[in-house]
């Protein structure tokens, strides 16, 4: 049995753990707001807010309803458009007033994902400025609006709230963005039942990916969730060993101060990857063993040299893949760690991603350089002590370039080491000609990248 | 002014097609569609299908009672394929299950042998082969012969536009429940419920009184429901004949994506001859439409192409031909703008040239051609105001151009990567459906006892606001709160023989005739106000929900004179009937006056170009627009904001391609084909409505001018500004007069040279 709160109410089903979340909200009277628009994740249309048990309280997001399985919700607070408000007709949230007085809403099919984007950032980001809350709607597709009324309507919202208080929730309960039953959740959440679901299906991580190809077959499955163990939900540094677990979130990844730190310029970087509602639930183990030639984090981990631990085998990321989606893993094997070496002080890590679409895109091209510069001379002639690079959508795999970082070693920065480089670099690829872009492009593309890597990411 | 529908929608508690609870019984239908290109098939096996758990029957065209034909224009579509099938997604067969996935299952059951024949997707192999849905179409003016001696320069091309997915947010949905004996009701996500009625009494072999269609609103068209929201209804609805239950057909996104037709693609050739100073003297174009397998709306874009051959731009020589290429793609169909935009960017990448070549500047070229009062367009109608060149002179003013120009070189003279480019679009469209007969539209009007009023027309609610419009003009008549009016869905019972809700006219034609109902209405009640007050009905007028005569307020409120009315026996429905005046069309000729008005406005805009790793921006997009005296600036904003980004995302990155090979979509997901989000949205878009030429009467609504199309073509600056940056790195790049511009394209432009 799946035991949950729907809004204010306690709810014990007997579905399927793996049925998606959106099939059973939209099979209940009165929950219709909650929209069908893709079932890729790609559109937020089904946008809903997961709230789950932490360490400080709980831990709201908003997250695509289409690809969160039931079984994954068990004890948690799922919040649909409908539990924004009481039932009185007249009674709108200050996003919902706004959207309507902006006319931010035109059609309406996107309208609840929309809000359910904003509320969730409200309940759950760190900071919350105006143009983190417009980032937040990085998943959600409107085809009316050209969102600049959406634009508009969340600048009047945002500039009306108040600082961040220590007590969150008292604020907005008081502020009207949410009711004041969420008070409440935090002691029924404790009163839920235990879980009693059998499992028969597979191990999913975030399903962020195998939802978009597998809903159907998943459906009628009782998946286990990674995201129930603990252990593989952590970050730490262990002497000069950074210890990654393999359900750590993209969320937790690039709010993490242990990489934020160390990689400054890695948290734009992640905010390209996927969309806020995917980032909540997606994996970097995920990321790892869906083993897809442009998956982002792999070609940050191989710049950073890192190995995956799978089943007590530590294995160079670089050796993983062996292959076109095939991996040194067998099934029913699980991957519980990534791990990399503290770069040397004054390293530093440059990714980029050029797709059609600058977020919520998969790049035609993606690459990540580790890089060190001789720091002692003043002048412009800085010597390379030591260069890794990575690049996606170049070969089969996620690809080390090993030949172009050894080139760059020893070298001082001119346009003649840059143009070498770069040959370099095409000549360790092959890409092929897709939906992402021709051969042609990629090379070109994987050249410009890398001159930027040089030029701007480290030099700048 | 509000957008009424949103305080229902921000709860989520508007209700779409696929919200409907289903009712007792209802089946679920999944549609088997051809995998091939083109190809002739030689078994269809459904047995397997019908063995599945819960599948109630699978529908095959020797199933269909009446005619297996949904064409409009031409006749040339099947519902469901017999012999051959023409594209990929072609529907073959209907499967008809208890619930949606067991239908989804056995549908993947059906199996279909077929005998490939050849395909074609490019429209010039097409038209090569004599494949033509119908002969070609030629608008002409002047004599380019005798044109030709007066040109210094005569300049020949191509230009190229691609497809636009309409990426409606709620795919194509249908609910069809049976009635007493052979009675149906259709739900449809569709702008054009008559026609989904006329086509279903077709294909079911039953008179049109016995279908009815009903639309709450829909999640999105752009034109993209208009022809192809029918198959789906007719389907479910043919489901629903032969099992006597209700059946739900909602298409998934990625059947969406496949089987439905998309904005055409065009391919042009295109010669523009101009004197020493640069004015055009000579226009010859041939567009080649990429109509898809059938011909769908095909010939009416065309139509409009050719309506726009010329832009925004008096050409006193011109002869512009259109081809419907026959090809084996989706239907290609309506969409925002419909063969306009197509025909502008022609027109531009023309003028372009013409100035890359001339050494003459764009906007010097753009400027001296502009329509001027007096001018006649070449299908034989006069411009008659200055709405082109007064926007082009006010936008220059709005957008700072002198000092945005100054700003851009000098941006462009210490970034070596880094480039800004900036472009003028100036824009002049035709209002009124081109086909002439389809402008008219009729309402039905209830005032109830309690003073309330219940308004039907033949809109179609699809997030443009065409309801609110619709109230406020009832509310003004009647002089009573907006809250007191209702617009009901769109029911072919209350209102019949409607034409689809495009062509950007659904405002002015269903509002003039809902306001022509509330004045019948209004008329009779002041004669029954006349009577209690025993004086003339000319000398009572409403106002605040009060009758009033010269001397001020009476007595008597809305709500007494109502329910005085109804106890007098007084008829408080109208019925009425709207048609817009003036306008015709003779096909043989090519000449007329096909529409009520033209709709003019200029965009500038500024992008900023990465010349390093092809990627842009747009930082900037200020527009001047004449929209008439506005009824509803919240909404009219709304619309210009939307359409220019769906413009400028037809310009940049939404991208379809077909596989050589299979001819299969290869953007067929949302994780493929790519359209604006908000992170590419220009963080300024200045809009400035200007009210410009007053309309006639009864032209119009009340004076505002349509909104729904013209604002799309604003979008086509953003090609040019990106190749104007782009220049700015490399004055020899050059990607093709093709879009979209991608990323990609951007790139293989600037490192061209050095791969060759």
């Amino acid at each position: 049995m799946i035991s949950f709160i729907c809004n204010n109410k306690e709810v014990t089903e007997s579905c399927t753990g793996g049925l998606p979340v959106l099939d059973w909200i939209r099979s209940q009277t009165g929950l219709k707001g909650t929209k069908e628009g893709c079932r890729e994740g790609d559109c937020g249309a089904c946008t809903v807010i997961v709230g789950r048990p932490g360490d400080s309280g709980i831990e709201y997001s908003a997250v695509c309803s289409c690809l969160l399985p039931m079984g994954d919700i068990h004890g948690c607070h799922l919040v649909t458009i409908e539990g924004l408000t009481t039932g009185n007709s007249e009674d709108l949230t200050p996003f919902q007033q706004s959207f309507y007085d902006e006319a931010a809403s035109q059609c309406g099919f996107c309208t609840p994902g929309m809000i359910m984007s904003l509320t969730g950032f409200l309940l759950g980001s760190h900071k919350l400025t105006t143009s983190a809350a417009i980032e937040s709607l990085d998943g959600n597709i409107c085809r009316c609006t050209g969102y600049i009324s959406v634009k508009r309507a969340v600048e009047n919202v945002m500039c009306e709230l108040p600082e961040p208080t220590e007590n969150r929730l008292e604020m907005l309960i008081e502020k009207g963005h949410i009711p004041e039953y969420f008070r409440t959740i935090s002691v029924r959440l404790s009163k839920l039942p235990a879980h009693s679901t059998s499992v028969d299906g597979p191990v999913i991580a975030g399903g962020t990916d195998v939802y978009v190809h597998s809903s159907d077959e998943l459906a009628g499955r009782h998946p286990s969730f990674l995201s129930r163990r603990d252990d593989l939900g952590r970050i730490v540094t262990d002497n000069d060993l950074v210890r990654i677990g393999s359900a750590v979130t993209f969320t937790q990844l690039r709010e993490s101060s242990v990489i934020t730190d160390l990689f400054p310029d890695l948290k734009e970087f992640l905010s390209r990857v996927s969309s806020t509602q995917i980032r909540s639930r997606a994996t970097v183990g995920g990321n790892i063993v869906n083993a897809s030639p442009i998956a982002d984090m792999a070609i940050v981990f191989l710049a950073l040299n890192a190995s995956v631990t799978v089943s007590n085998r530590i294995i160079p990321l670089s050796e993983f893949y062996l292959g076109y989606k095939k991996l040194d893993m067998q099934e029913g094997e699980i991957l519980t760690e990534i791990s990399f070496t503290l770069p040397e002080p004054g390293s530093v890590l440059s990714s980029l991603k050029v797709g059609k679409r600058e977020y919520l895109d998969i790049a035609s091209v993606n690459s990540s350089m580790l890089l060190r510069i001789e720091d002692e001379n003043e002048n412009e002639s800085n010597v390379i002590l030591f260069a890794r690079v990575a690049a996606g959508g170049v070969s089969p795999v996620p690809l080390l370039l090993k030949r172009t970082g050894d080139f760059l070693k020893g070298k001082i920065l001119s346009e003649n080491i840059l143009q070498t480089a770069c040959s370099v670099a095409v000549e360790e690829i092959s890409p092929i000609s897709d939906v992402r872009g021709s051969k042609e492009y990629k090379r070109e593309l994987l050249m410009a990248q890398i001159r930027a890597h040089l030029t701007r990411g480290v030099m700048k | 002014m509000k957008h009424f529908d949103a305080k229902l929608h921000v709860k989520g508690k508007s209700i779409f097609a696929g919200d409907i609870p289903e009712p007792e019984g209802t089946l679920h239908a999944a549609v088997f569609t051809s995998q091939h290109a083109h190809g002739r098939i030689l078994s269809l096996d459904t047995s397997k299908a019908e063995g599945f758990p819960g599948v109630i029957r699978v529908v095959t065209a020797g199933d269909i009672p009446g005619e297996n034909e949904i064409g409009n224009i031409v006749m040339d579509e099947p519902l469901l394929a017999g012999d051959t099938v023409h594209f990929i997604g072609e529907p073959v067969a209907i499967v008809l299950a208890e619930t949606r996935s067991q239908a989804y299952k056995a549908r993947n059951a059906v199996s279909m042998e077929i005998e490939e024949l050849e395909a074609v997707t490019d429209p010039r192999e097409a038209a090569r082969q004599g494949d033509l849905i119908v002969p070609p179409r030629t608008f002409s003016c002047g004599n380019i012969h005798k044109a030709e001696s007066d040109c210094i320069h005569l300049i020949s091309g191509t230009a190229e536009t691609g497809g636009q997915e309409h990426l409606y947010l709620e795919t194509q949905s249908s609910l069809c429940t049976p009635g007493e004996g052979n009675a149906l009701q259709i739900t449809s996500s569709t702008q054009s419920p008559s026609f989904v009625q006329k086509i279903a009494a077709r294909v079911l072999g039953l008179p049109i009184h016995l279908i009815q269609v009903d639309v709450l609103r829909l999640g999105g068209a752009f034109g993209g429901k208009e022809d192809q929201a029918t198959p789906w209804a007719v389907m479910a609805a043919l489901g629903t004949h032969l099992t006597g239950r209700p059946v739900k057909l909602i298409l998934k996104r990625h059947e969406d994506l496949i089987n439905t037709g998309k904005r055409h693609p065009y391919s042009c050739d295109f010669r523009i001859g101009l004197n020493e100073d640069g004015k055009i003297l000579l226009w010859e174009v041939d567009y080649y439409q990429n109509s898809g397998a059938v011909s769908d709306l095909s010939t009416a874009i065309l139509e409009r192409s050719l309506f726009h051959s010329t832009a925004s731009y008096f050409i006193p020589n011109v002869v512009a031909t259109g081809y419907c290429c026959r090809t084996n793609l989706a239907p290609n169909t309506a969409f925002r703008g419909f063969g306009g935009p197509q025909a502008m960017f022609a027109m531009e990448a023309a003028i372009h040239k013409a100035a890359t070549e001339t050494g003459l500047p764009v906007e010097k070229i753009q400027r001296i051609n502009l329509l001027n009062p007096g001018d006649t367009f070449p299908y034989g109608m006069e411009y008659t105001c200055n709405e082109v060149r007064s926007s082009w002179e006010l936008a220059e003013e709005f957008s700072h151009i002198a000092e945005t120009r100054r700003s851009v070189q000098e941006f462009n003279s210490v970034n070596r990567y880094m480039k800004k480019g900036i472009s003028m679009m100036p824009v002049c469209f035709g209002i009124s459906f081109t086909t002439t007969f389809l402008n008219q539209a009729n309402a039905l009007v209830h005032v109830y006892t309690d003073g309330s009023v219940a308004i039907s027309t033949g809109a179609v609610e699809m997030g443009q606001g065409v309801n609110s419009r619709i109230r406020q003009v009832a509310g003004e008549i009647f002089s009573i709160p907006v809250e007191r009016t209702r617009v009901e869905s769109t029911n072919t019972s209350r209102t019949a023989n409607t034409s689809p809700t495009a062509a950007s006219s659904g405002a002015d034609m269903n509002g003039n005739a809902a306001g022509i109902a509330c004045r019948e209405i209004r008329g009779r009640l002041l004669k029954v106000a006349a009577e209690k007050l025993n004086c003339e009905a000319g000398n009572l007028y409403l106002k605040n929900s009060m009758v009033w005569n010269r001397n001020g307020k009476t007595d008597i409120s809305w709500d007494q004179l109502v329910a005085a009315a109804y106890m007098n026996r007084t008829a408080l429905s109208s019925h009425a009937h709207y048609a817009t005046p003036g306008i015709h069309f003779d096909k043989k000729t090519e000449k007329g006056r096909p529409f009520a008005y033209h709709v003019a406005g200029t965009a500038v805009t500024e992008v900023t170009v990465d010349c390093l790793l092809g990627t842009y921006r747009v930082d900037r997009v200020s527009i001047v627009h004449h929209g008439g005296n506005q009824l509803n600036p919240l909404l009219d904003r709304g619309q210009v904001e939307g359409a220019l980004l769906q413009g400028i995302g037809w310009v940049t990155m939404e991208e379809l391609a077909w596989d050589e090979k299979s001819k299969r979509l290869q953007a067929d997901t949302l994780a493929t084909y790519k359209v604006p989000d908000i992170s590419f949205t220009p963080d300024n878009v200045n809009i400035l409505f200007v009210e410009g030429e007053e309309l006639e009467d009864g032209v119009g609504l009340k004076g505002s001018k349509a909104i729904g199309e013209p604002p799309f073509m604003y979008g086509i600056g953003a090609w040019f500004a990106i190749l104007n940056a782009m220049k700015a790195f490399s004055p020899e790049a050059f990607p093709g007069y093709t879009a979209p511009m991608t990323p990609e394209r951007v790139l293989l432009a600037l490192t061209e040279k050095n791969r060759s």
